[in-house]
């Protein structure tokens, strides 16, 4: 993807562990993506209410305060921001029920390569 | 006491260990006697205190008080009046006293108290009469003391005292019996309970743990790839030694990063497979193209250079390929870490009930003492050239192959090699 397509791409980066946060932010925003972070659900929906609204957003599931699943919740109950695709990104294993449950466009487990991170992203991005 | 009595008393003595008495409305019995299953034992010591006396009380011993205390489990009186009055007290008054209880405790001997001369070499003192009472104790098949049983009242007998007592002591060794049980069947459930909290536990301890493990482990990975990408480009003459130095030690993070997800993934199985049914999904497997498919990750990834699969064109069968790869994967993995390097021969082989696998290495071989314990988990054997074993490969294997209901057997040979053998019936059971 060319820098060009991705200026006004947002992404919403949700996880609770500030390395891997920036981490990612840093790998997307080299490729041209714009991001937001959020440390746990609650400032994941204050991002959503407060700032532009993101294309995708990133979600970790096991996080303090709000975990991913009540976020999710949230989310797809707010008719402004039901509709942005959700990629999620954890370390557990998910259960059909929370597959079902979180409906995400994507899957990431942890650990996660660069180049799958990218290619999703732009897969997403792509077809949005 | 009248011979028609007498022969209700046979009756009931013969009725020991039957559970069809008549409970009727029910004795005025604390409910952890009714909880304990012990409603047909004590209707009988009802029938009995109907045709032979007044009241019964039954005495347990309650361990938890230290000391411990004889405490009153159930109790009965046959005048209904009489009944009511215990009941509104909460209870019967002491009817005999906690010395005459504790010593028949001690002693494990009946006795009965009373006015008149004693019937037997069994009675201590007086005979049936009135406030005459029947003292038998309560021990469990381990001769421990449980409790007492009383019979007694008002009621003069004028009948054969041994014949009751004798009684009493039937009843009392029924009501042991059911108390033991019931208190077995008590630290059982209190046991199982606690395991189950285990399990809980430790499940939700290695979910937590791994995914704790799995953030900072992403990092790395991340953090390692953007090392890579912003290396001075090694085309720049005065920064190849820099880059290469770069690009190595990013290899490394990576490797690293690697061994350690592949650890995390072990332990989350073990975990998986040690506290939960295998939710198995079988369906139509070629088992000699899922074979050839394990096969060909190792040859791709050159850890093995002699592979020799010796199998029919196919063996079908019913099983979950996800499982069945693991199982396959993992004593591939072993033959490849105590091969030595030499060549590896799977063997596949079938009939209409059953599939054979051999796989077979041909390295140092394993001590024959050693083979049990590799079938546990976290066992390692020696002269494995893998460090990144975590010792649960044939456990894993093992366990899938019995969800199946198969078998997994080895057989080594010091110098010669080792011999995994999985026998898989075509259809999980």
């Amino acid at each position: 993807m060319q820098v060009n397509d991705t200026m006004t791409t947002r992404i919403l980066v949700v996880e609770d562990e500030d390395d891997l946060r920036h981490s990612i932010s840093d790998i997307l925003e080299i490729e041209g993506y714009h991001t937001m972070g959020a440390c746990n659900g609650r400032e994941a929906l204050e991002c959503l209410h407060e700032q532009e609204r993101p294309e995708l957003i990133l979600l970790d599931l096991l996080m303090p305060e709000m975990d991913g699943w009540t976020f999710r919740e949230r989310q797809r109950a707010c008719a402004d921001f039901a509709t942005i695709p959700l990629v999620v990104f954890t370390g557990v294993t998910l259960s059909d029920d929370d597959r079902d449950t979180l409906a995400p466009v994507e899957i990431l487990e942890k650990p996660v390569l660069m180049d799958d991170l990218l290619d999703m992203v732009a897969s997403q991005v792509e077809g949005a | 006491m009248t011979n028609g009595n007498q022969q209700s008393l046979e009756s009931l003595s013969s009725a020991k260990g039957r559970d069809d008495v008549d409970v009727g409305d029910g004795p005025p019995a604390p409910e952890r006697s009714e909880a304990a299953g012990l409603e047909a034992i004590t209707a009988r010591s009802r029938q009995v205190v109907d045709l032979a006396g007044e009241y019964y009380l039954l005495y347990r011993l309650d361990t938890r008080d230290h000391p411990a205390q004889l405490c009153i489990e159930a109790y009965y009186h046959a005048d209904p009046e009489q009944l009511r009055r215990w009941r509104c007290a909460g209870g019967p008054p002491e009817l005999v006293s906690p010395a005459l209880l504790e010593q028949t405790l001690a002693c494990s001997r009946s006795m009965t108290v009373g006015p008149v001369e004693p019937p037997s070499d069994r009675v201590a003192s007086s005979t049936w009469g009135r406030s005459a009472a029947v003292l038998a104790p309560l021990t469990t098949s381990h001769g421990d003391p449980i409790g007492v049983l009383v019979v007694g009242g008002e009621r003069e007998s004028g009948g054969d005292r041994s014949r009751l007592l004798a009684l009493v002591e039937t009843l009392a060794d029924d009501l042991a019996v059911r108390l033991e049980n019931a208190e077995l069947r008590e630290q059982l459930q209190t046991m199982r309970t606690q395991l189950e909290r285990t399990i809980d536990l430790q499940d939700h301890v290695t979910s937590v743990v791994t995914h704790e493990l799995r953030s900072p482990l992403s990092t790395i990975q991340l953090l390692a790839q953007l090392l890579r990408r912003e290396a001075p480009h090694a085309d720049d003459p005065n920064q190849t030694a820099a880059s290469e130095n770069i690009l190595t030690r990013a290899d490394s993070l990576e490797r690293q990063v690697r061994r350690m997800s592949s650890l995390i993934d072990r332990l989350s199985e073990v975990a998986k497979l040690s506290s939960s049914h295998l939710e198995l999904q079988p369906r139509d497997v070629d088992l000699v193209a899922l074979v050839e498919d394990v096969l060909e990750t190792y040859r791709d990834s050159d850890t093995v250079s002699d592979v020799h699969l010796e199998a029919p064109n196919a063996v079908r069968g019913e099983w979950d390929p996800n499982y069945l790869e693991r199982a396959v994967s993992n004593l591939v993995d072993n033959a490849v870490a105590y091969g030595e390097d030499r060549p590896i021969v799977i063997t596949l082989d079938s009939n209409d009930n059953h599939c054979d696998v051999y796989i077979r290495d041909h390295g140092h071989g394993l001590p024959e003492d050693e083979h049990d314990r590799l079938f546990e988990r976290f066992e390692c054997g020696g002269h494995a050239n893998s460090e990144e074993g975590l010792g649960v490969g044939l456990w894993v294997s093992r366990r899938i192959v019995e969800a199946f209901g198969g078998s997994l057997t080895m057989t080594s040979i010091s110098g010669e090699g080792t011999e995994c053998h999985m026998r898989l019936p075509r259809r999980v059971s």
